[in-house]
């Protein structure tokens, strides 16, 4: 039974055999009896089903014709040929194709002997990547890594011979980047038996019309010494040229195409590709793509500069400079992208104003995973910098201009992809006789919307103040209620300061900026004995006005003609500027007191408080601070003085300058119009000397002038009216008066 | 006869100088070219800012040189305060060379969300004048102050303008309307609180109006009660509150309460002066006066003592007004000796715009006439009565009249036997009116009424041997009344029983350089032998004058021609030059 059960086994197993043989032997003898265009057209259901192109045609025919028993010549007809992708969506029809085959089936496992001659004639391509890249961008499932080779071609196919390949494309009609662009292209490939092969393939394309037309033509040689086979072993040379709408792209490239290695040198040239710089070009830029997608390549490149502004001349800034990107990496055709690393050298910079120098090393794990970069620009001689731009609109403001020294600008570290930022260092090294300008600054730029921050310690900095006069301080800002006066400014001078909305709607860049003081910065003055230490702890952004304090630190002074002490004084910045909170302290030291002004309230409105140990009456207090005297002694303008200058002190009508001015200046008399505002004040720099502190005119004019000649002594004129009310007489005194 | 007043201009303070006008083309400094007229000039700062500091001190100073580029930055600035706002600044040989132009004038000035009566047109010197930072202040100010007058207490304004076209925008924030509310005071050491109140000009509950605070403080200053006061609107706590009334913050400083003074000096009538005076302003806790003054004069020696005794044991405005005064008068016609003395009650009221003051009491008065007419002793004891209803802002504006009026009236009474030796009623009413016509501010007419009509009421009359004093007899010509004539030239040496007269003056106010205002007027009197009649003729004066506000005062000349002419008098030229004198 068992015996049975095996022959019969053995028995179907033979029968199945030889009817595989037959069939075998009929493919091999009669294969145009079973290659028919039935299944031709069943191959390309199954291959569109499993994700292939569609590929229709509207007939075709197959002709087999036998060089042996088991070398087979296929070749396949096809008239109205077309090929439809989804994805990128293109659709290509030929008028006439043939495609033609040699098949050895004399080894078990059937090898291409011959691939050609291949013709795609009268062809026509309609591509949308537009669509295609929509939906590429949509979430697609993840991918895994799979290695591709490449450029090397499939086993199957690179042993074969390819005596001729003909492609004709008479129109082709591309949509992508909004753009439309029209073409055509045709490529020629004859390698005869024992002849060396030769190949051309040209293409041109246009996109746009008139001015902004586009034009790009390639020509592709193509030579081997031998027979082609496999498309390997090629050695090729390609032109390309590429021009319109102000750019122009020059490519010259000679490389060989091993089978599994394609190695190129290119020159190229290319000119408005970058916005405001000139020509990008390189004249030896070698680059080898090998199995599995190792690419190395160096690439030197020469750029033209941006011509810089015409206001900018006086910088001397360079208009040439180089730099070396070279790339070492691998699966460049993977999936998951590139792996190795990319790095780009800038030659040093040697412009007569300044210097820079620069390298970066990006390295790629399929996309960038940590890129380091070191760009340093450095004004050796601020003196020569100040020299260059002198004359000029961006000239070095006094007192800055006398400075000596240098400033360095340097970006290095490591880019942060997540945040796409540049980390940056600020250090200036400036000095001059009696200034100092030690600023660290560190903080980074961030590339996607340009923003830099930045951390700035004014280390070190001592600044001269102009000699001024109190008698006549001048105006430094311009008054902003007249519009149309003050022209639109040169660089340097007035400009009109963007609302805070404007700045906030503007495109360019935009800034955060904090400025601190580890050490105060000493200003000095004619008008202070000693430099006035200042503190900042600022943050400046540039969508709102700076926000922070200011202080002023301890420090001694002559203020109302005794040396007081200034304990502190804080403005704790607001918007708008005038709301700034003002806090401060000075004490002065009698002999018998002590009187502590305390400011409070803010900077447009700022308000002072007396205090004194032992406690005084306020305006004791006034009377000892302006006139160093006690009230009682005081003659009566100066008491009126004294009234006055407290109202206007309770009312916060004199601002921080012109409190500073009465305290810096001997005061001969304060009057006050508290319903307007006005404070005038007669200062004793000039005899007779008027120094309105308020702003506008006083309309009341008195009944009788007292007019102060010094201690006691006053003019005195009075309307006198007798009895009779019609006569006035009127008397003029010279007197001496003690208030007592 | 024209006073000697001379001696008084020596008094005068010089004016103090502008910065020099640049005109045509003038190298200021080394890196700076004026070309054409810079009005003002640059002063010393700005010259230090645009052309650099080589006077600075020391070695390394940074000043020293200023760039060309920042120099322009400043000069436009400087042009810009100078009303230049189109100045052409270039460079050329390593110099500025500034062209100023045309300054830029004011072609227009409106203002935006200004309640209905608010009149920028009022304010004068805006159109036609250079735009400057200066007139955008003035002008801001003018209607924060006019806004006030207005009764709110509160205004904010801000003012714009364009260089382009010299057009000036006022944005009025006029806020609410205002009543004077109570005024918080700080308490003065020795007095009782709310003392001060009898000087308000204001009631509380009246329409806000700053000047009337003014007046107020204006009064106090006065009396010498304090020798510092201002008032002013507690803003914040109105916007907040939100109540129609609107408190009022004084603040006062006392000073020392007793003055003691010792001078010299000039009258209007050219003579020299010695005056000393006591004056305590703060007896008490009602903030009573007392003054004592010893003047002396080649004409005149008296002693005056004077006392204001606010006798209430609350603020109050009643007084007693007492009065003793020891005189010696050695005139050309006669020489007498007068003791006066006077007790008035007084006191006054205030209205929102109105002020009215009176006292009334016994005078009892002795003369000693020792030459002239009438030697010998007499002696008056009369019932003096005196009212006077002015306006605030005749009040507010008396150094410069120009608006308001006022009216007064005075009447004496004595009775023979009464301690007196004659009978006699003397009643006087006078007013001056003002009008600043079209209501500019400053105001450019300023036209005024004024007169009086006064008659004694006796059975003596004037001329040889009469006992009348010559506080009783009435005397037109002068420049008080009638400026064609000489002072007191009519109706005669006797004078009148009754006189009246009334003065039309216009006035032009602010045209001519350096504060000459000239005005026009044409004076009319009367004069009556008999008393409550008058005879003929009406005397004319027709005349021209100009006045000018010094800084120690206000100087008037005035010439003018008497008409008709009489028996005794003849016609003539009258020049008068006055100090002090207001229409």
């Amino acid at each position: 039974m068992a015996r049975k059960l095996i022959l019969g086994i053995l028995g179907g197993l033979c029968f199945f055999l030889a009817i595989a043989l037959s069939l075998v032997l009929v493919l091999a003898t009669h294969p145009q009896w079973i290659l028919r265009e039935p299944l031709l057209r069943w191959g390309a259901g199954q291959a569109r089903k499993a994700g292939g192109p569609r590929i229709e045609w509207r007939e075709a025919s197959v002709m087999t014709v036998s060089h042996s028993l088991l070398l087979r010549r296929f070749q396949v007809v096809f008239d109205g040929l077309c090929v439809e992708l989804e994805e990128p969506r293109a659709k290509g029809c030929f008028e006439h194709a043939l495609v033609s085959a040699t098949v050895d089936f004399s080894k078990l496992r059937p090898r291409l002997r011959e691939l050609g001659p291949i013709a795609f004639l009268g062809g026509e391509l309609d591509a949308d990547l537009e669509r295609s890249r929509a939906r590429a961008d949509a979430p697609s499932p993840s991918r895994t890594r799979k290695e591709a080779e490449g450029p090397v071609l499939p086993k199957w196919i690179r042993d074969a011979a390819i005596p001729s390949l003909r492609v004709e494309l008479r129109r082709a009609e591309v949509r992508a980047a909004g753009r439309r662009i029209l073409g055509k292209a045709s490529a020629i490939l004859t390698s005869p038996r024992g002849e060396p092969a030769r190949g051309e393939l040209s293409t041109e394309a246009r996109a746009g019309s008139g001015k902004t037309m586009e034009r790009a033509q390639a020509r592709l040689n193509l030579s081997s010494p031998e027979r082609l086979t496999g498309f390997a072993g090629i050695t090729f040379s390609l032109t390309a040229t590429g021009a319109g709408a102000g750019r122009m792209a020059e490519l010259s490239s000679e490389g060989r195409w091993s089978g599994s290695e394609l190695s190129t040198r290119s020159r190229f040239v290319a000119s408005g590709m970058l916005p405001g710089f000139g020509k990008i070009s390189s004249v030896d830029c070698a680059a080898t793509l090998g199995r599995k997608g190792a690419l190395r390549a160096r690439c030197p490149v020469r750029v033209v500069l941006p011509v810089p502004p015409r206001g900018l001349k006086p910088f001397q800034l360079p208009t040439l400079t180089g730099a070396v990107v070279e790339a070492e990496l691998a699966s460049v055709f993977s999936e998951r992208g590139p792996k190795g690393t990319l790095s780009l050298e800038l030659e040093p910079v040697a412009a007569p104003l300044f210097r820079g120098e620069g390298h970066g090393r990006m390295e790629i794990d399929g996309e960038p995973r940590r890129t380091e970069f070191a760009v340093k620009l450095t004004v050796p001689s601020f003196q020569k910098l100040e020299r260059a731009l002198r004359g000029s609109s961006w000239a070095v403001p006094a007192p800055f201009h006398v400075l000596g020294g240098s400033l360095v600008l340097d970006a290095h570290g490591t880019w942060d992809e997540r945040r796409k930022a540049v980390p940056l260092a600020l250090e200036t090294w400036l000095s001059s006789p009696r200034q100092r300008i030690r600023v660290r600054g560190e903080g980074e730029f961030r590339m996607e919307r340009p923003h830099l921050d930045l951390d700035v310690d004014l280390a070190d900095v001592r600044l001269q103040l102009p000699r001024l006069d109190l008698s006549e301080p001048p105006k430094i800002i311009a008054d902003q209620r007249i519009e149309g006066g003050i022209p639109s400014p040169e660089a340097g001078e007035a400009r009109k300061a963007p609302s805070a909305k404007a700045k906030a709607e503007a495109p360019g860049m935009t800034y955060s900026i904090r400025l601190r003081t580890s050490q105060p910065v000493q200003l000095s003055s004619n008008l202070a004995r000693t430099p006035i230490p200042v503190r900042a702890n600022l943050r400046i952004d540039h969508d709102k006005p700076p926000s922070g304090t200011v202080d002023v630190e301890a420090f001694r002074a002559e203020l109302f003609r005794r040396e007081a002490g200034i304990d502190h004084v804080r403005i704790e910045l607001n918007d708008p500027p005038k709301e700034s909170k003002l806090e401060g302290k000075v004490r002065f030291e009698y002999a018998d007191y002590l009187i502590d002004v305390f400011l409070l309230g803010t900077v447009g409105d700022p308000r002072v408080l007396l205090r004194s140990e032992p406690p005084l009456p306020e305006d004791q207090l006034v009377a000892a601070l302006l006139f160093g005297a006690p009230l009682d002694t005081l003659d009566p303008d100066q008491i009126n003085s004294v009234g006055s200058a407290r109202a206007a002190l309770t009312d916060g009508a004199l601002s921080l300058a012109s409190l500073y001015v009465l305290s810096s200046t001997p005061i001969q008399s304060i009057s006050y119009d508290p319903a307007s505002g006005i404070v005038s004040a007669k200062i004793r720099l000039a005899e007779g000397t008027s120094l309105n502190l308020g702003t506008g005119t006083d309309r009341y004019q008195e009944i009788g002038i007292r007019k102060r000649l010094g201690p006691h002594w006053t003019i005195t004129t009075e309307l006198v009216r007798p009895a009779e009310e019609r006569e006035h007489r009127v008397s003029a005194f010279l007197e001496w008066a003690l208030r007592y | 006869m024209p006073r000697r007043i001379v001696p008084l201009l020596l008094l005068i303070c010089a004016i103090p100088g502008a910065s020099q006008l640049v005109r045509a083309e003038e190298l200021i400094c080394p890196t700076l070219l004026v070309s054409g007229e810079l009005d003002p000039g640059l002063t010393d700062v700005e010259r230090r800012l645009a052309c650099g500091d080589p006077e600075g001190a020391g070695t390394g100073n940074p000043w020293r040189t200023v760039p060309l580029s920042q120099a322009r930055y400043h000069l436009r600035i400087f042009l810009q305060q100078r009303g230049y706002h189109h100045p052409k600044i270039t460079e050329s040989e390593g110099r500025n060379i500034l062209e100023p132009g045309e300054p830029t004038r004011v072609s227009e000035a409106v203002a935006l969300d200004a309640p209905p009566f608010f009149d920028l047109s009022r304010k004068r010197g805006v159109a036609g004048e250079r735009l400057t930072p200066k007139l955008l202040d003035e002008l801001e100010n003018w209607s924060v102050s006019e806004l006030q007058r207005l009764g709110y207490p509160c205004p904010r304004v801000v003012a714009r303008a364009n260089a382009e076209t010299g057009r000036i925008e006022l944005q009025v924030e006029e806020g609410r309307a205002a009543v004077f509310g109570p005024v918080s005071e700080e308490s003065i050491p020795g007095l009782r609180d709310g003392t001060l109140r009898r000087y308000d000009a204001f009631r509380e509950g009246g329409p806000f109006n700053d000047l009337w605070l003014k007046v107020t403080a204006h009064r106090i200053l006065l009396d010498d009660v304090v020798q510092s006061a201002h008032f002013a609107p507690l803003c914040e706590e109105f916007e907040r509150s939100g109540l129609p009334a609107v408190r009022i913050r004084q603040e006062t400083v006392a000073g020392a309460p007793r003055l003691l003074a010792i001078g010299f000096g000039l009258n209007t009538e050219g003579l020299l002066l010695l005056r000393t005076s006591w004056r305590n302003g703060r007896l008490g806790p009602g903030a009573s006066s007392y003054q004592a003054v010893a003047l002396g004069s080649a004409r005149e020696q008296s002693l005056s003592l004077e006392t204001q005794w606010y006798f209430r044991d609350r603020p109050s405005r009643l007084r007693f007004r007492p009065v003793l005064e020891l005189r010696h008068e050695n005139e050309e016609f006669f020489e007498q000796l007068a003791l006066l003395a006077r007790l008035t009650p007084a006191t006054s009221w205030d209205g929102d715009w109105i002020g009215l003051q009176g006292g009334l009491g016994p005078s009892l008065n002795f003369y000693r006439t020792l030459r002239g007419a009438g030697v010998g002793m007499s002696r008056f004891l009369s019932l003096d009565g005196d009212l006077r209803l002015q306006t605030h802002d005749f009040e507010y504006f008396a150094a410069s009249p120009r608006s308001g009026y006022r009216f007064t009236l005075r009447a004496n009474g004595t009775r023979d036997g009464f301690l007196s030796e004659v009978s006699a009623a003397r009643g006087l009413l006078g007013w001056e009116l003002l009008w600043n016509l079209r209501e500019r501010d400053p105001p450019l007419w300023v036209l005024g009424i004024r007169g009086a009509a006064a008659s004694t009421l006796t059975p003596e009359r004037t001329g040889a041997g009469t006992r009348l004093p010559l506080d009783y007899i009435h005397f037109l010509g002068g420049s008080a009344d009638l400026r064609g004539w000489g002072r007191r030239e009519l109706p005669d040496a006797n004078g009148a029983l009754s006189a009246v007269f009334s003065d039309v003056e216009l006035r032009l106010v602010g045209q001519l350089p350096l504060g000459f205002e000239p005005f026009a007027f044409l004076d009319l009197g009367a004069a009556g032998r008999e008393p409550a009649s008058l005879d003929s003729p009406v005397y004319r004066s027709p005349g021209l004058g100009l006045r000018w506000s010094s800084p120690i005062g206000v100087f008037r000349a005035s010439v003018a021609h008497g008409f008709p002419e009489t028996e005794t008098t003849p016609s003539h030229f009258q020049f008068y030059l006055s100090y002090g004198e207001e229409f």
